[in-house]
């Protein structure tokens, strides 16, 4: 499975309905198109790390603007 | 919710320092003539073992001794806001007790992941999730990283209130409430948003039930 269809599944999971997951495309803003602020940033970088098994760091963290940017993380860290 | 990392072991010095802190603070248990109830009045006598968070309310900053002198049995980690670690000396000193270093402003993840190793290792971490002072006595809000971080070292949490004094020599009056386990309210690989929100409420009522001991 493609890490885009993994990750959508985690937040799916994650958020439920309360962001709109029909806007999840790699180019999609996380604040301000998916609209998660970063107490629920924070829910996902936990999943995210328990479904990939990786470990993020402030610093991965603080380059991570868009869906793209936290999958090449995660393909930088597999 | 737990991820594969080795947990890290708090190197030697740093335990010599936790106990010398503790070596310290004890006495203030005399001091202080501390009193540690049950939310029903009745006398705590439980000891803790293994991994747990103890989240407090957050009056002065003489609570982060209180909640170590309340536990002075065990060795206690706990978060420290960015600013009370500013300087080398003080965050040396604060570390090496045993302090992890949170950004309140950011979404700290790596203060997270340091949490959740000494929480695995066993030890006790106390947290105060107003996210600063507040003088009022009832909760109103909480930050909801304390469950997240519970969820993830699968370890309970520990309602308590200290109270107040109105001198630094009067008698203190620490509440501890039953053990509040994250894990039973999620049956799910991933909790939600709405989940870990659920949880945090629950322990915030868990709080002001300690606070309304009269």
């Amino acid at each position: 499975m493609q890490i885009l269809d993994r990750l959508i599944q985690v937040f799916h999971a994650v958020f439920e309905d309360s962001v709109d997951i029909s806007n999840l495309t790699p180019e999609a803003s996380l604040r301000e198109d998916i609209g998660i602020n970063s107490i629920g940033l924070l829910y996902m970088a936990m999943a995210v790390e328990e479904e990939f098994g990786i470990k993020f760091t402030n610093e991965d963290f603080a380059g991570i603007v868009t869906v793209a940017d936290v999958i090449r993380c995660i393909e930088n860290k597999l | 919710m737990q991820t594969k990392s080795k947990p890290r072991k708090p190197f030697f010095w740093q335990r010599v320092a936790m106990d010398l802190a503790r070596l310290v603070c004890t006495p203030l248990l005399l001091l202080y003539r501390m009193k540690r109830l049950t939310p029903e009045g009745k006398k705590y006598t439980h000891r803790i073992h293994g991994g747990a968070i103890l989240a407090a309310n957050h009056a002065s900053f003489a609570d982060p001794f209180l909640v170590g002198v309340a536990v002075w049995y065990r060795r206690l980690y706990f978060l420290a806001a960015e600013i009370v670690m500013q300087g080398r000396l003080r965050s040396l000193l604060l570390k090496g007790v045993g302090a992890i270093k949170i950004d309140r402003n950011a979404a700290d993840i790596e203060a997270m992941h340091k949490s959740v190793d000494v929480l695995k290792q066993g030890y006790l971490l106390s947290i105060f999730p107003q996210g600063g002072i507040s003088e009022n006595e009832q909760i109103e809000t909480l930050k909801s990283g304390v469950v997240l971080i519970a969820l993830q070292a699968g370890v309970p949490i520990i309602p308590m209130h200290v109270f107040p004094a109105k001198h630094w020599y009067s008698r203190r009056t620490v509440v501890m409430g039953e053990p509040l386990d994250p894990k039973a309210y999620i049956q799910k690989k991933f909790p939600s948003t709405a989940d870990i929100e659920n949880i945090t409420r629950k322990l915030m009522e868990e709080m002001n039930r300690c606070a309304a001991l009269k």
